[in-house]
């Protein structure tokens, strides 16, 4: 009868020991999620943002700094792009292994975006910067590919440059044969092409891997990309850049809205602002 | 058989004034048809001889004979300009809309981000009829892959 007690005691310790240790581990496991960094920030409608971590999505008010956590479409998605059209506020999201969803309800339901891409690994996402329903994405070892009816149907396009990164935007910059023009981030600077896909050819002489980019509506010609650190600004589409500030951190996304105001991903997580063309930022706490 | 030769003559000038009329008619039909749709999409009717002998005469000159481009068309050349693209499957035309291409051809183009501002794809918009500018989209058309083909169609009915 003792031994029976005492095989009971010792396998509950055993259960003990192991909830003490998952639970721990998933705390340590939350608070690294919680620091890990911004993957994509984009305007919606009614000066809000989006922000996308890789386990967690929030609406940002750009007024009172406050934020909605929107729920995924399941806990395993993994994040790699967002976007939004601004017509409807239709969010998208690009997930690492789940393809592409999109919701017309700030994330109470979600539906899946895939008809037409080659895998579900989707590695950037951007909308058009004129067209709502008009998006791109990023499938590794295919190409970009884009959707004109809001991700009822893919196409694939091109296979992009080489050395592409993860992170492609498009600017309603003039000249272009089509609409636009397509900017990518690439290990060896940027990369840029008309969004017709035509020819692909190096934006300038920027070199290093590129971690973010992105472009002022106000100004299509003024592109912003990120070195690690340094960010750099172009004002005649890619031609001459010039360093504009050095920050402590990696920046690993980048987002102009419309009035001017930058919006970069910065270390632990953080998502910090600049209203003087990045001359001081101010951190966005309160997740 | 006077009668009848006359009557025979008569058939002969009376077919022979209805083939003037008729030829008036498709005269008259054509031009109107050129007039109102300038820059249509090019005509399935559009003979090989004419697209064939048009791009050789204009284009082939920078696009060259095979329509393969010039030699390193992706990068800019010592004038830092970018040469002549291919029009054939390895190029980027199928990827432009009818209109657009028209409108290439008409007006000329320059990429914006050559360091020179001359057009390096001259305006032919003075030598070449609207039937001429056609011809040579036929023409071109004619060296896509079918799913280009596709694609292009789509770009046509987008654009």
């Amino acid at each position: 009868m003792s031994a029976l007690i005492f095989n009971l005691l010792r396998k509950s310790s055993h259960y003990l020991v192991f909830i003490l240790f998952a639970s721990v581990n998933m705390t340590a496991t939350a608070e690294a999620l919680s620091k890990q960094a911004v993957v994509a920030i984009t305007s919606s409608s009614n000066n809000t943002l989006i922000v996308a971590y890789p386990r967690a999505l929030y609406q940002l008010n750009a007024n009172n700094n406050s934020w909605l956590p929107i729920a995924l479409p399941d806990p395993t998605n993994v994040l790699t792009g967002v976007a939004v059209n601004k017509i409807n506020n239709v969010i998208f999201i690009a997930t690492q292994h789940q393809g592409i969803f999109s919701s017309w309800d700030q994330g109470k339901n979600w539906t899946s975006r895939n008809n037409g891409l080659a895998s579900n690994t989707i590695t950037a996402l951007t909308q058009h910067t004129q067209q709502p329903d008009t998006l791109y994405s990023v499938v590794p070892e295919q190409g970009i590919y884009r959707t004109e009816d809001a991700g009822e149907n893919w196409l694939l396009m091109d296979e992009g440059p080489i050395d592409m990164g993860r992170t492609i935007i498009h600017s309603d910059m003039p000249d272009s044969m089509q609409t636009g023009w397509i900017f990518a981030a690439t290990n060896k600077g940027v990369s840029r092409s008309m969004d017709c896909f035509c020819l692909w050819s190096q934006a300038g002489e920027l070199q290093g891997e590129i971690t973010a980019l992105s472009y002022d509506p106000q100004h299509p010609k003024h592109i912003y990309a990120a070195s690690g650190s340094r960010l750099y600004l172009t004002k005649d589409g890619g031609q001459n850049w010039d360093i504009i500030t050095e920050l402590k951190s990696t920046i690993s996304t980048l987002h102009i809205t419309a009035s001017g105001v930058i919006y970069a991903g910065a270390q632990g997580g953080r998502v910090i602002k600049s209203v003087d063309n990045a001359q001081s930022w101010k951190s966005i706490d309160g997740r | 058989m006077v009668v009848l030769l006359k009557v025979s003559t008569m058939h002969k000038v009376g077919n022979l004034l209805m083939a003037d009329k008729a030829l008036i008619l498709m005269l008259f039909t054509l031009m109107s048809t050129a007039a109102s749709n300038s820059y249509a999409a090019p005509s399935s009717n559009l003979t090989d001889s004419l697209s064939l002998q048009v791009y050789q005469q204009n284009c082939s000159v920078c696009h060259g004979q095979n329509a393969a481009g010039a030699a390193d068309w992706k990068v800019q050349n010592e004038y830092g300009e970018l040469p002549a693209p291919p029009h054939n499957k390895d190029g980027h035309t199928w990827r432009h809309s009818d209109k657009m291409l028209q409108r290439m051809i008409r007006q000329g183009w320059r990429d914006p981000f050559n360091k020179t501002q001359r057009l390096t794809m001259p305006a032919f918009e003075n030598a070449l009829s609207p039937t001429e500018v056609d011809a040579v989209i036929s023409y071109i058309k004619t060296l896509w892959t079918s799913e280009q083909v596709e694609y292009q169609q789509q770009e046509n009915r987008r654009r």
